[in-house]
């Protein structure tokens, strides 16, 4: 196997994994799909998919076309009850909602992944019926296709607003939008010039926004010709948006970023590592799911250079933490927990979304995020699996501080225990004869080691 | 089974066994509780006939409905319940007895427990009404015990001991004695041995022989099934929550709220309190003795001239929730500020006074504006309705007012409507920027009623007409009727104040005055709570992370709760020596609450 992500074969790392005596399909490798795809794995999720094939448990995860209609009528009646208060913190309670209680967590984690692309934060556009609208609109389009996410976004009354883009006019053309479309939606830094954002700027005038809805106005909009990376022409009705995404870039720009999403944080990628998933993304018409099969099912997805090389995200951390044990939660607390740490939901700290990574840990956020671990797994109110967090452990045979302290290892390290760490678990766990207290201190300490920082 | 009953020996042991425990027989003492405690006794609640009064708690229509509830049902099926029901058949099969009948005789003669100022301890005392069965439930009970500490591999908890020729147990640092018909347990042991003395010597110096505490028994209510009384003095002399008693508050609601209170409580030597079990209800009363020249002028704003200052009668309006009518002079509280406020209070007073003459057009705001209303004041909560099909709030608030009379309505009425029109043309201005929906001002003149009303503009982009922003809980407007003066959230609720009658009150007597009284009426409550049963079921579920099934279950009780009861009625009376603060529940009759 290669030793540096730079020089991966590209053809090994996106080939299928397929378990062998040395890497045998087990609960280390279903549990690290699941921390990346679905905010982790409770031990019957654990045990059902060590008995499945890797392809298949993948699928079962994309299955999204399938989402339970009943939890969605029950989030969507939801929503709409919190949205009379018109408060966006409420939505953010009840994104966290769905986020623990989603059947569908991989279309829950998409929908964050493109809330953190195309960012929007509700410090700004305080209308909560429109970010209530495009949080739909990335979960609608999460796991399908980017083209037509793209054209709705550029019409998107959240989106305009946030940059400024409500009154775009021929005569002024606004730049905000044509800027990040270029930079930040769907090519990147360095692939396009200046010209191309102002001529990418005329494209869209006469997009304008009024009373909380998208409006073409056609006295405003410049139909003249223009000339967008290398081709000129009128571009009405939002062409421009397909010209951009036909540039090769644009799937190699997404295809990277999802690499990070699932795979690592760092080193950046090989550009020829990433070309394979960028043409099938092409081949697929921009296909959102084919490019996450592939990468969730690949040889690289399931090796050393992807294991415990992210950095846990706040959501990671506390979604993971409940949805392992089947925790429930006082989301609004969790959602201001959430935006202490850093990752307020609906409230990224700017155009740019998250930065991620090695930017999630600090003195502060270690902190942080024990205090939040803290609070999740301490309030005795909450339930775990229906009952106390130590009658879970019970029911999963964890009653010794040891059995205790190596099932929580399991469901939430992506990196083995080191034996002097696991030996100062188990003296945690000692100190307290309350099951559900004992259970409690060991999660709470996990959360404080390095090793939980990753996943 | 017994074991997890008997985790808490301190529990398990000595309440149990002190009720238990109790049934010694009766030597024909009549002496009472109060008869054995020390003069030093800070407080004392007693329960006088438990005999009586257990028997109607268990009939009581309210623990009836509490029993029938879904939560307790499931509660009473829980382990923990079984068990407990386990130890509960282990002792009447040992005794030979129901254990409600164990209890009955346990402590029928009177129950009390006290706290004492010299020793800083907790008392116990119970009276049997039959002591036959106590030398056989002591023996029960040690087992049981002793049982039980022996399964786990401890020490048996219960130490025996003795004190003047009587047996003595302990629990930790709780000593328990059957002494003729009394057991005590004290957490003491000098007051326990002081209350023992008493017991067998008969001596005098007790709390029933001190003139206050006899003086404050006298007036107790015969009704009462507890009576408590605490010697304020003793308290304030002792330092205990000197806050409480401070004659400043950084706070001016509390002041509004409880400033006569607290001036009362600073200088009264003691305090009662009684609760009254009826078949349709629970009265609970706290009261002190009062003299109306102890406020003086400081007070005068929540008193009244001499003491006098009465609350005015409710305004009868549908679907009223909750109406709070009161004596308050603001303007001499507002001018008095200095003295009732602490400074930091104070200096927040001060800009807000600035900052209100402004609005008023430079009129002082504490003399001119505060002072052009009569010294009364009314609050009403009701519940808002919608027509069906009309435009409605998602989530419908109860809609409030401020009632108050006018001094000079010739003079301040048209005052009042200029600063009313500026207020919300500067909402207006500040809503535009917010994206907030606008208001449409208008002026009607009607039967002698001037109505100045703001209504939203119709929400035309609204997808749900019946669903709209929360703002459309609001028609901010004021009325002017005969000299009384209405602030509303609604224009509905503006008329209807400034048509009702107010409503028959008792006749008022100088020797009881009814300085404040509230009434909170639970049909509308509920009904409130009903229209919201949606956004209810929602905050449950993210509060709590309850499944909808779950959440609408809660909600589901909560609603069914409210359906118990009539009505709360609070009321704060003073008579030339006394003060009395009531809290009256009304339950809702029996027939109705079943028809539901």
């Amino acid at each position: 196997m290669p030793s540096a992500p730079t020089m991966i074969d590209p053809v090994w790392a996106w080939q299928p994994f397929s378990p062998t005596a040395n890497e045998p399909w087990d609960r280390t490798l279903v549990a690290h799909l699941f921390r990346r795809a679905a905010f982790g794995a409770t031990p019957s999720q654990l045990e059902a998919a060590v008995a499945e094939a890797p392809e298949a448990v993948v699928d079962r995860l994309l299955q999204t076309a399938e989402e339970s209609s009943s939890f969605r009528d029950e989030s969507d009646a939801l929503a709409a009850t919190l949205l009379s208060t018109g408060e966006p913190r409420q939505l953010a309670a009840w994104w966290a909602y769905v986020m623990l209680n989603t059947p569908h967590p991989l279309l829950e984690r998409m929908t964050l992944f493109w809330h953190g692309h195309f960012a929007v934060s509700a410090a700004k556009v305080t209308d909560a019926a429109l970010l209530l609208e495009q949080n739909r609109t990335f979960r609608r389009a999460a796991l399908g296709e980017f083209r037509p996410l793209v054209h709705t976004v550029a019409r998107d009354p959240a989106m305009l607003l946030y940059l400024d883009s409500a009154t775009n006019r021929k005569a002024r053309p606004n730049e905000n939008f044509a800027r990040e479309l270029m930079e930040l939606f769907c090519l990147g830094e360095g692939h396009y010039s200046e010209k191309d954002v102002q001529e990418l700027a005329r494209c869209f005038t006469g997009w304008e926004i009024k009373q909380g809805k998208f409006r073409f106005n056609r006295f405003q909009h410049d139909g003249g010709e223009k000339t967008l990376l290398g081709r000129s022409g009128v571009f009405p009705d939002g062409e421009a948006i397909d010209w951009i995404l036909d540039q090769p870039q644009a799937a190699v720009f997404i295809v990277g970023k999802l690499y990070r999403e699932f795979v690592c944080d760092e080193p950046a990628p090989d550009p020829q590592l990433l070309q394979p998933l960028a043409d099938e993304f092409r081949k697929n018409d921009m296909q959102i799911a084919p490019v996450v099969r592939r990468v969730l099912t690949s040889r690289l997805f399931y090796s050393a250079h992807s294991r415990a090389r992210k950095v846990r995200s706040p959501v990671d951390a506390a979604i993971g933490l409940l949805r392992t044990f089947e925790g429930t939660a006082n989301t609004h607390r969790l959602a201001a927990d959430l935006q202490q740490n850093g990752q307020g939901l609906f409230f990224p700290p700017n155009v740019k979304g998250w930065e991620g990574g090695r930017a999630w840990i600090n003195s502060a956020t270690i902190l942080g995020r024990a205090n939040m671990a803290a609070r999740l797994v301490g309030d005795e109110k909450m339930r775990f699996g229906g009952g106390t967090l130590g009658e879970y452990f019970a029911r999963h045979g964890a009653v010794a501080p040891d059995q205790v302290v190596d099932l929580a290892a399991t469901l939430l390290l992506a990196s083995p225990l080191p034996a002097k760490r696991r030996d100062g678990l188990i003296d945690v766990s000692r100190n307290s004869k309350d099951p559900a207290r004992r259970a409690a201190d060991v999660l709470r300490a996990l959360a404080t080691l390095p090793e939980f920082q990753l996943c | 089974m017994m074991t997890s009953i008997l985790l808490r020996p301190r529990l398990a042991v000595g309440c149990i066994f002190l009720v238990v425990c109790a049934a010694a027989r009766s030597f024909g003492d009549e002496r009472t509780p109060a008869d054995l405690l020390p003069q030093t006794t800070m407080a004392f609640l007693e329960m006088p006939r438990p005999d009586e009064f257990l028997p109607v708690v268990e009939q009581h229509g309210l623990v009836k409905r509490l029993l029938a509830l879904a939560p307790v049902r499931t509660a009473m099926q829980k382990n923990e319940y079984v068990a407990f029901r386990g130890v509960l058949a282990l002792v009447e099969v040992q005794m030979e007895l129901p254990w409600r009948e164990v209890v009955r005789r346990g402590i029928g003669g009177g129950l009390a427990i006290a706290f004492d100022k010299e020793t800083g301890g907790v008392v116990l005392i119970a009276k049997t009404t039959d002591g036959s069965t106590h030398a056989k439930f002591a023996e029960v009970l040690t087992n049981l015990v002793a049982l039980d500490a022996q399964n786990k591999a401890k020490d048996n908890p219960v130490a025996a001991s003795e004190y003047r020729e009587q047996k003595v147990y302990s629990v930790e640092q709780i000593w328990v004695a059957t002494v003729a018909d009394w057991v005590v347990a004290a957490n003491r042991r000098e007051l326990h041995h002081q209350v023992v003395d008493r017991i067998l010597d008969q001596s005098n110096g007790s709390l029933a022989e001190d003139s206050q505490f006899a003086e404050a028994r006298k007036a107790a209510n015969p009704s009462a099934v507890v009576w408590g009384y605490a010697n304020l003095a003793a308290v304030r002399d002792a330092g205990i929550a000197s806050q409480a008693f401070a004659e400043r508050t950084e706070n001016p609601l509390a002041e509004i709220l409880l400033g006569g209170i607290v001036s009362t409580l600073r200088q009264t030597p003691y305090v009662t309190v009684d609760l009254v079990v009826r078949d349709d209800g629970i009265e609970i009363s706290a009261s002190a003795p009062h003299d109306r020249s102890w406020a003086g002028d400081l007070r005068e704003h929540y008193f009244g001239p001499q003491g006098l200052g009465a609350a005015p009668p409710h305004l009868d309006v549908d679907d009223a929730i909750l109406s709070i009518g009161a004596y308050r002079d603001v303007s001499s509280m507002w001018l008095r500020a200095g003295d009732l406020l602490d400074e930091q209070a104070n200096e927040q007073l001060a800009k807000a006074d600035s900052d209100l003459s402004t609005l008023f057009a430079g009129k002082d705001f504490g003399e001119d504006v505060l002072g052009a209303f009569g010294p009364t004041l009314r609050l009403a909560l009701t519940r808002q309705t919608f027509a069906e099909g009309q435009p409605a709030p998602a989530i419908k608030l109860p809609a409030f007012a401020l009632v108050a009379d006018l001094k000079d309505s010739a003079e301040s009425q048209p005052e009042l409507r200029r600063t009313f029109q500026s207020l919300i043309g500067f909402f207006n201005i500040v809503g535009a920027m917010n994206g907030q929906p606008q208001l449409d001002l208008s002026t009607e003149k009607f039967e002698g009623i001037e109505l100045v009303t703001a209504s939203h503009v119709e929400d035309k982009e609204a997808t749900d007409p019946e669903k709209l922003r929360i703002n459309y809980n609001f028609s901010p407007s004021v009325a002017f009727a005969d000299g009384r003066f209405v602030l509303a959230s609604t224009k509905e609720l503006a008329v209807a104040l400034a048509t009702a009658p107010a409503s028959k009150g008792a006749a008022e007597d100088v020797s009881r005055v009814a300085n404040s009284r509230a009434e909170l009426r639970f049909d509308a409550l509920r009904e409130t709570l009903a229209d919201n049963r949606e956004h209810l079921i929602a905050q449950n579920m993210l509060e709590k992370g309850h499944s909808r099934a779950v959440a609408d279950e809660e909600i589901g009780v909560l609603i069914d709760v409210t359906q118990w009861f009539d009505r709360l009625e609070l009321q704060l009376d003073t008579t030339p020596r006394s003060m009395q603060a009531s809290a009256n529940l009304i339950l809702r009759p029996a027939d109705e609450y079943d028809q539901k």
